[in-house]
């Protein structure tokens, strides 16, 4: 079968979808052209700003967009290409794009919070402590397996070891002329992008061959360091640099395809069991961000709601914005479609996992642009790399805040001065903690294994944010049948994983695995029942004063 | 058709990362309540208030953008588009899309103010004056 009639099926029943079932749900919700956003009714110029709908669309894609929507779908083509693309697909449009649209939506009726924000105000103080242990263990398996995946490509591709290094170094020098020497950003990004090549070329010539274990404590060091360092430094410049490189990934592995068109040679089926596990659940947690993703809703309540200009451009950003992230997901998964089993096989085991193996894809696409191979897979895989180590250092970061909130104490400012915070509220040894605890998961090599815990945990944030959104759908005496039955079924599907998970590392003896899973799974249902008893107990009129989105129908 | 009056602000939001980990909503302040794109921070507030300024002064009559440069896909080609648009002479087009710093403030494809030491009062008074030089 051609890969191109795969590509034009995905892009047809997301255009399809898009004109009628996104204008159903948005029916359904009752999207309101005319009703002022909160970009309006509480712009201010900084935060809430309304933005036109392409701006805010590419804005909102480059923040969701990543390395997740192409590891997982290569890592889910072992149960065969049919059913991870009829996952993608399906689940891009029924779930994930549901998912981004409704809780952008829920967060413009709430004054532009977070999907964070309104569990925590309705959930209360227990609630959100264990919404952070549950966000930190999910950020340190998050932490584990981008570490195992980016060492694993840079042993099997080392040309992209060196180029990354020298990545960072080139991030470096950017953010030192455009936030402290005040050169212009064009120029700036075109010598940095300049400068990649450079790296490429450089990593061709002089790869780094270095051990896998050498890679994770290279990682390790590299994220304790830049989750620490000011966000100038090495954080804004990178994100400069990431968005030209997300978009040249783009256009040439979409214009490479279509010019190569490869047949596809990896087997529909493979069985409903594989290596992974059983096809129900554990294909729908591995494909996360490409057909759903908990950490969307975080993005879709923080800064895109603020600026959303008029509410009829959120079926675009939201429900259009996850379809084209699934269109990224069916390209990663073509790129091991388009190999024999045994290539598949042998490049997820030996030849240094799903990056590689996308970069080897990607690289052949290329070269009908003329690019050589060996250049267009070292600049594949400097991509995805950056993105991974992008996640690192982020997701480290972050566990860092959530780990220091987890242990401080809440003080006045007159008191400040006089109250001891915890060792652990200290932003070092948070950092350290958080770091060990994955580097030790890390050092374990087992990818594979944490991959579907993280998938599990990420897609659970992503039925909490249906579960949310359905219940207020629900307190409007609103129709919510389409975040209901997908909130249900990636309960049910997120909670069994986690279940089979815990169960096989135990018969395997991954006693770390079978904590950390049990710990999530434990948390998750204590959180899940809380949230509904929570969510559906009358609303506290006081929390609610003046704001009209809450009870009544709108 | 009258042509409106264009504005782009250039200038970062308070947001980093990508996906699985993007700093932004509540996570983009430290513990201390203090944010942590800090310097960033500043900016958008001095950027608010223009933006304030201009939406008071001018209302309907001036069309506002606030692009984060970070949005290339949008960013470049709008401004080659304003550019075309209002016949920008091509060395000031040229000076408009390689000379914009960090923050800019882009009036009818050309660029009036640029970098960290913008003052609001002169870019506000140098958009009026721009206004009002408007052929009716």
């Amino acid at each position: 079968m051609s890969s191109l009639a795969i590509v034009i099926i995905a892009l047809i029943s997301f255009l399809v979808a898009y004109v009628t079932y996104g204008a159903w749900v948005a029916k359904k919700m009752g999207i309101d052209p005319l009703r002022k956003t909160p970009a309006h009714s509480m712009g201010d110029g900084v935060d809430y700003v309304p933005a036109k709908a392409p701006v805010l669309l590419g804005h909102h894609f480059a923040s969701i967009a990543g390395a997740s929507p192409i590891i997982g779908p290569i890592t889910a083509a072992v149960f065969g290409w049919i059913p991870a693309f009829l996952w993608i697909v399906l689940g891009g449009i029924f779930f994930g794009a549901v998912h981004d649209f409704t809780s952008l939506f829920a967060s413009v009726r709430h004054k532009g919070k977070s999907i964070g924000q309104i569990i925590n105000e309705n959930v209360g103080a227990t609630g959100k402590k264990l919404f952070n242990i549950f966000a930190w263990l999910t950020l340190v398996l998050i932490i584990a397996v981008f570490a195992i995946i980016t060492a694993n490509t840079f042993v099997a591709v080392p040309s992209a070891g060196t180029a990354s290094l020298l990545f960072i170094l080139v991030a470096v020098i950017y953010g030192f002329a455009v936030y402290r020497s005040n050169v212009p950003a064009l120029p700036a990004s075109l010598i940095g992008i300049a400068l990649l090549f450079v790296s490429i070329w450089v990593g061709l010539n002089y790869p780094i061959a270095l051990s896998f274990s050498t890679w994770i404590y290279i990682l390790l060091i590299y994220i304790v360091i830049g989750s620490i360092a000011p966000v100038w430094v090495l954080l804004q410049p990178r994100d400069y640099l990431n968005s030209y490189l997300l978009y040249s990934l783009l256009a040439g592995a979409v214009i490479g395809l279509f010019l190569s068109n490869p047949t596809i040679q990896l087997v529909g089926y493979a069985g409903f069991k594989t290596d992974l596990g059983y096809l129900f659940p554990v294909l729908f947690v591995t494909i996360a961000c490409g057909a759903i993703s908990g950490f969307h809703s975080l993005v879709s309540s923080g800064t895109t709601s603020k600026q959303l200009n008029s509410e009829k451009d959120a079926k675009l950003i939201g429900f259009g914005g996850m379809l084209i992230e699934s269109t990224l997901a069916v390209i990663a998964l073509i790129t091991a479609a388009m190999l024999i089993p045994a290539d598949y096989k042998s490049l997820m085991t030996e030849g240094g996992g799903p990056v590689a193996l996308f970069s080897a894809g990607v690289g052949q696409f290329l070269t009908k642009l003329g690019i050589a191979l060996e250049v267009g897979k070292s600049f594949t895989a400097l991509v995805v790399s950056a993105f991974a180590l992008t996640t690192l250092d982020t997701a480290t970061r972050l566990g860092r805040f959530i780990f220091q909130e987890l242990f401080e104490k809440e003080v006045s400012e007159n008191q400040s001065a006089q109250v001891k915070q915890s060792i652990f509220a200290n932003r070092y040894v948070a950092t350290l903690v958080t770091v060990v605890f994955a580097g030790l998961l890390a050092l374990s090599g087992q990818w594979k294994a944490i991959w579907p815990i993280f998938g599990s945990a990420n897609q659970l944030l992503a039925a909490i944010a249906l579960l949310a959104v359905s219940v207020w759908l629900a307190k409007l005496g609103k129709n919510n049948a389409f975040t209901k039955y997908p909130m249900v079924f990636m309960f049910l599907v997120t909670l069994s994983a986690l279940g089979f998970l815990i169960y096989s590392n135990l018969l395997k003896g991954n006693m770390v695995l079978v904590f950390v899973g049990a710990a999530l799974f434990i948390l998750a249902v204590v959180l899940v029942i809380q949230s509904f008893k929570a969510l559906t107990n009358p609303i506290n009129p006081e929390s609610t004063k003046g704001d009209s989105t809450y009870g009544k129908t709108v | 058709m009258e042509k409106q009056f264009k504005v782009i602000i250039i200038r970062e939001d308070e947001e980093g990362g990508q996906c699985c980990a993007a700093l932004e909503g509540e996570y983009a302040m430290e513990l201390e309540g203090k944010p942590l794109f800090e310097e960033r921070r500043v900016i958008m507030e001095n950027m608010g208030v223009l933006f304030s300024l201009l939406e008071k002064e001018f209302g309907p009559h001036i069309q506002i953008d606030m692009v984060d440069p970070r949005n290339q896909a949008y960013l470049i080609p709008r401004l080659i588009r304003d550019i075309r648009e209002y016949r920008v002479p091509w060395l000031r087009g040229f000076k408009t899309i390689f000379g914009y710093r960090i923050p800019s403030i882009i009036c009818n494809g050309e660029l009036i103010a640029s970098g960290k030491h913008i003052v609001i009062a002169d870019v506000f008074e140098k958009i009026k004056e721009l206004k009002e030089k408007e052929p009716a």
